[in-house]
């Protein structure tokens, strides 16, 4: 469904953020997305929503694929209207602005009111706890509260891919464990997912593909069960100490050199 | 009594005036985070077209009205079009120097169009017009600028917190990134929000003109005057330049009305200096205004 070919991205054209990535989600799965700060991810997420503009990045290789239609000249409405919806990172709901009126913010392309209440009814049915607080204003809401309006908001447009910056960040195990059971749900109604996140345990919890980027470049793709089994992103992605840490980062760099290298010999 | 109420009143109306150009500002404001010094040379534009309307071309106020609405607009939306579009996402410090310069092109427009000559300005009734209760002389022209500002309040109100557009322009306010992932088109919005503002600060202009009478290449500078109102009242705020407007516009009324009492020391011009007065008062207790909130950039 979503296809990323050689992706290359860079700011203020001289910065590089993204050296050349393929990427394929199809239809109705969850994939992962890990990485370190500033690997790219979601450089990565911003060049298909077509965010990039807005921070002086500009797709300067490849091409981005949605159902067959090229996105990286579309506005980000039209993006949005093609039925690709965007949670940001650190979750930026509208906090002046009431549970409803964010909700309706979020569905400002869709035209047809029953398609609206429909929406509206998933997103009641998936989080009653919105429910219950409408009218309050969105700011007062707990962060766990305000992650399922943020991305409760992304769900009004009814897409059939949904963009997550990572919902886990600055969230109470039990929480994080909630918003886990959320993207199932959501992926179970038939809805994609590309999930960005640092908590590569969750996130390879939920998905069935992943993807692991390493400053710009893929250097691990993998079914989800193999990569949570796969050494080195078991030492690097899921807690060890320091030292580790580095042995680990030096294997998976010697890893991206051996999948580079394979790629010139074929 | 009487005629510290007819002052109210004439304060109040006065204040309605400055309400209107100021919530040109915040709106604009609200939306982009620019300051539009061009404000002030937008209202001159539209004033001197519904002027001309009237007076060179016999038109009918009601009708030379929207067309000085129109072409005020239309500015708006050109400039915002072939200008702002290109600056999204710059810094807000930027695009305000930009409106400096269209502030200036339009007043040598209206210059080179219209001469350097005061004109008089469009009125659709006499200054002596109007009724009077208990005493007090309500000019119909105050009452008319009180009842079109209230109204249009409403009708703002109305459309910030119940329609589709209103939504969008609240919320791309709120988080312009954010507003763009929704996929709110946000160049519609600062079109949307640079219309609205043209109309809004054309029509305070124009009815500040009914009460001067005259007008001539200076009347822009009226903006200024509704600054302090905005300040006050917390850029950000819609509904705090309407606050600010009417306090600004009473205070000024009042003082000039009871300065003759003052000592002849403190002379003549202080109803100039209480609108300041007044804002500094409040920035002291509030620095981000009486609605602000503590988010507003600095410039």
């Amino acid at each position: 469904m979503l296809e990323l070919q050689d992706v290359a991205v860079t700011y203020q054209n001289v910065i590089p953020a993204l050296r050349g990535v393929s990427l394929e989600i199809p239809e109705k799965v969850v994939v992962a997305l890990l990485g370190t700060n500033g690997a790219g991810k979601t450089t990565l997420l911003r060049a298909i929503s077509g965010l990039l503009p807005l921070h002086r990045g500009a797709l300067v290789g490849g091409h981005i694929l949605f159902a067959g239609e090229r996105l990286d000249r579309l506005s980000p409405t039209r993006i949005v209207q093609l039925g690709i919806a965007q949670v940001l990172e650190g979750r930026r709901i509208f906090d002046d602005l009431t549970v409803d009126e964010n909700l309706h913010a979020g569905a400002i392309t869709v035209r047809n009111p029953t398609a609206i209440r429909r929406a509206y009814d998933r997103v009641m049915s998936l989080f009653p706890v919105l429910a219950e607080r409408r009218s309050s204003r969105a700011g007062y809401l707990s962060g766990g509260e305000q992650q399922m309006l943020a991305i409760g908001r992304a769900l009004m447009a009814s897409p059939r891919l949904l963009l997550l910056d990572e919902p886990s960040l600055g969230l109470a195990p039990f929480m994080v464990q909630r918003i886990r059971n959320i993207i199932a749900e959501i992926n179970a109604e038939g809805t994609a997912v590309l999930l960005v996140e640092q908590n590569a345990q969750m996130a390879l919890s939920v998905a069935h593909y992943g993807y692991v980027l390493e400053t710009g470049r893929v250097v691990l793709a993998a079914p989800a069960a193999r990569l949570l089994q796969e050494e080195n992103i078991r030492q690097f992605y899921l807690g060890l100490r320091e030292g580790e840490r580095q042995l680990a980062l030096g294997r998976l760099r010697q890893r991206q050199e051996r999948v580079a290298e394979r790629r010139w010999q074929s | 009594m009487a005629y510290f109420l007819q002052l109210v009143f004439a304060g109040a109306a006065q204040g309605c005036i400055y309400a209107l150009i100021g919530l040109g500002f915040s709106i604009i404001f609200k939306a982009s985070q620019v300051i539009n010094f061009a404000q002030g040379e937008l209202l001159l534009v539209g004033t001197y077209v519904v002027a001309s309307a009237v007076l060179n071309w016999h038109l009918p106020f009601l009708l030379a009205l929207p067309l000085g609405l129109l072409v005020t607009i239309v500015i708006g939306l050109v400039f915002e079009r072939l200008v702002l579009r290109r600056m999204i996402g710059r810094p807000p410090f930027t695009v305000l120097m930009i409106t400096i310069g269209l502030d200036i092109i339009l007043r040598t427009l209206v210059i080179v169009g219209w001469g350097s000559r005061t004109i008089p300005a469009a009125t659709p009734f006499s200054v002596t017009s109007g009724f009077n209760v208990a005493s007090v002389h309500l000019g119909s022209s105050d009452l008319w600028t009180i009842g079109v500002t209230i109204v249009l309040c409403i009708a703002l109100y109305y459309f910030f917190r119940h329609t589709r557009y209103g939504l969008a322009m609240r919320a791309t306010a709120l988080d312009q990134e954010a507003a763009l992932a929704m996929g709110i088109d946000v160049r519609n919005v600062y079109a949307l929000a640079w219309g609205l503002a043209a109309a809004i600060t054309t029509l305070g202009g124009v009815l500040l003109a009914i009460d001067s009478l005259a007008i001539d290449p200076n009347f822009g500078n009226a903006a200024l005057v509704a600054f302090p109102a905005i300040i006050l009242g917390g850029l950000d705020s819609v509904s705090g330049a309407v606050v600010g407007g009417v306090i600004i516009g009473l205070t000024s009324v009042l003082t000039a009305g009871y300065e003759s009492r003052l000592p002849a020391v403190v002379g003549t011009g202080l109803h100039e200096v209480t609108p300041y007065l007044i804002m500094i008062l409040i920035l002291m207790i509030r620095p981000y205004g009486l609605f602000g909130s503590r988010k507003v950039e600095r410039v």
